[in-house]
């Protein structure tokens, strides 16, 4: 696990969502998580929990343009069972295209690794997918609401799975320059029974985000 | 048997037309060659017979007025004023564009004529040859025609509004400018295009109207819209409401039921249920954030931070708007209009 506070950049999907007012700019942020990875193999159930945090890079362009860089690492303590802790390491890109006030389109590429015991696992995804911002009436708080399919996901030593996606819901605030969000994350992935057992992994967690608007225009 | 038969008479009906304007050339110049030597004898039956309706080969407009000019003419040689004026109207109606050649009639003649014409009110265009046009070389021009004083209009047709192109006293030509723009001052789109000369005789009450149609083509690149304005749809409520009470409530148990259901659902049941405790924690706030938002709503209240959104996206969408606008300005100037008469002439 220390190999992992050594390996502390990465960078991962929306993270610090933008609410619907806030400023076409660049903005920086950092993001903490607390994740439960499932995982449901031939072994066995196994259950691993712990914090993974990281920093979130973000730029909007006036036209409505969303960029997002994020990088993300921490230690999944596997509850008494040394073989299921895991260290997570994940780097990401997301763009994104504002179609509407409340509904922003995106695509993402994410790398992610797995160190076990066992060994290390390495996962390629891809992903498409909607996010909807509301706005609380006079606030400057936004709901949040995202679906993404993952119909890029690759593992080594594993098929394509059968089902993969990921939802998020939550809240997002914003006091000026800074940004918080609120919100809890799944990730299903479904692989299928063929050469190996049928293998199920989850992520999920509630993830706590901050940003600090760097430069930029209110919108 | 049967085809060919069906194509002789498609030949024959096809070519009939030409015959009968060469028999009528044949004719006419035949009159004119009595006139020029004066056998009235010879030319004035002639000429009776061509403008008549039993005239076998029929006549163009041009044809009937030429032979009306000349029965005029060869009755003003005869000291016969109303008939030389009967037929010189005759021409005028035929077409309105006819004139004496004074090379080859008499003064006399051709102040008749001229009498003739304060008798008869008729506009013309003249023909048009096709042309372009850009706002940068300058607007096309037409002429129009009447035969004496008038109070004339020429209006442009085709658009959603028409454009006034003239309005004025006028006698004789009249050339008529046009820019190529439409009512509203903006450059026509490509299409077909009536211009509508209507004359009322400032010497009798009467009035006459002729149509000249074009077809427009636009030749280069092509102006983006403009962004319509912001609509309520568009923008925050700047004032607080009822509703907007109701939206943030619903908006915040909306959030905090997505989230317990994601927690609930969505999982594998192979991997075991997540436990709700992180999802309740999300929910709650969404729910609290929901019901906060909704208490400190006094109706009717300002927003002033969604005012202030709302001014800033007007203001966007306006300079937005006036970069459009000056990007189509540059594209206008590098558009030209190319102008085709519909059929060539008109009457």
């Amino acid at each position: 696990m220390s190999r992992l506070r050594e390996r502390w950049l990465c960078v991962i999907l929306p993270i610090v969502p933008w609410p619907a007012h806030a400023q076409a700019g660049f903005s920086a942020g950092a993001r903490a998580a607390v994740l439960t990875h499932r995982l449901d193999d031939s072994a066995g159930r196994s259950r691993a929990e712990g914090l993974v945090s990281g920093v979130v890079l973000e730029l909007r362009l006036e036209r409505g343009a969303e960029f997002a860089l994020t990088a993300t690492t921490g230690s999944l303590d596997g509850s008494g069972q040394p073989s299921d802790d895991r260290d997570l390491t994940e780097v990401s890109a997301r763009a994104g295209v504002r179609v509407a006030s409340w509904l922003v389109l995106d695509a993402g590429a994410a790398r992610r690794s797995y160190r076990t015991p066992q060994g290390r696992q390495l996962w390629t995804i891809g992903s498409v997918g909607a996010e909807v911002h509301v706005p609380f009436v006079g606030t400057a708080a936004h709901a949040l609401l995202r679906g993404a399919l993952l119909p890029l996901v690759s593992v080594n030593g594993l098929p394509r799975p059968t089902l993969a996606l990921q939802t998020a819901a939550g809240v997002s605030y914003r006091f000026g320059v800074l940004s918080a969000s609120l919100r809890y994350e799944l990730e299903r992935v479904d692989f299928p029974a063929r050469t190996t057992p049928r293998r199920l992994e989850q992520l999920s967690g509630v993830a706590v985000g901050l940003s600090i608007g760097l430069s930029g225009v209110d919108r | 048997m049967k085809y060919g038969l069906l194509v002789l008479s498609w030949a024959l009906t096809c070519t009939m037309p030409a015959a009968a304007q060469r028999e009528a050339d044949v004719a006419l110049a035949q009159a004119k060659d009595w006139y020029e030597h004066l056998d009235v004898e010879r030319a004035l039956p002639l000429l009776r017979d061509m403008i008549s309706p039993a005239w076998p080969y029929g006549l163009t407009p041009e044809q009937r007025a030429t032979a009306a000019e000349y029965m005029g003419a060869f009755f003003v040689l005869s000291d016969v004023r109303d008939s030389a004026l009967f037929y010189f109207r005759a021409a005028i109606e035929a077409v309105p564009l006819t004139d004496l050649d004074p090379q080859r009639f008499t003064p006399a003649q051709v102040a008749l004529f001229h009498d003739a014409r304060r008798q008869v009110l008729a506009v013309a265009f003249r023909p048009i040859l096709a042309s372009r046009i850009a706002p940068s070389t300058g607007p096309a021009s037409f002429t129009a025609f009447t035969t004496h004083e008038a109070d004339l209009t020429v209006v442009l047709r085709g658009g959603t509004v028409p454009r006034q192109l003239f309005q004025g006293v006028s006698d004789g030509l009249r050339e008529v400018r046009w820019d190529g723009l439409d009512a509203a001052g903006t450059l026509v789109e490509s299409g077909r295009y009536e211009i509508v000369a209507t004359a009322a005789s400032r010497v009798f009450p009467h009035s006459d109207s002729a149509r000249l149609f074009i077809d427009v083509r636009r030749e280069g690149p092509h102006p983006r819209d403009t962004l319509p304005d912001l609509v309520q749809g568009d923008l925050l409520p700047e004032r607080y409401s009822a509703a907007s009470t109701r939206r943030d409530i619903a908006t915040g148990a909306g959030v905090a039921a997505a989230v317990l259901a994601i927690a609930a659902v969505v999982p594998n049941d192979g991997v075991g249920k997540d436990h709700l405790a992180g999802a309740s924690v999300v929910a709650g706030t969404a729910l609290v954030t929901g019901i906060v938002a909704a208490l400190t709503h006094r109706r009717n209240a300002p927003l002033p931070a969604n005012v202030a959104v709302n001014a800033t996206a007007r203001l966007a969408r306006h300079a937005e708007n006036a970069r459009i606008r000056r990007s189509n300005a540059d594209r206008l100037a590098r558009t030209v209009l190319v102008i085709t008469p519909v059929s060539g002439w008109a009457p």
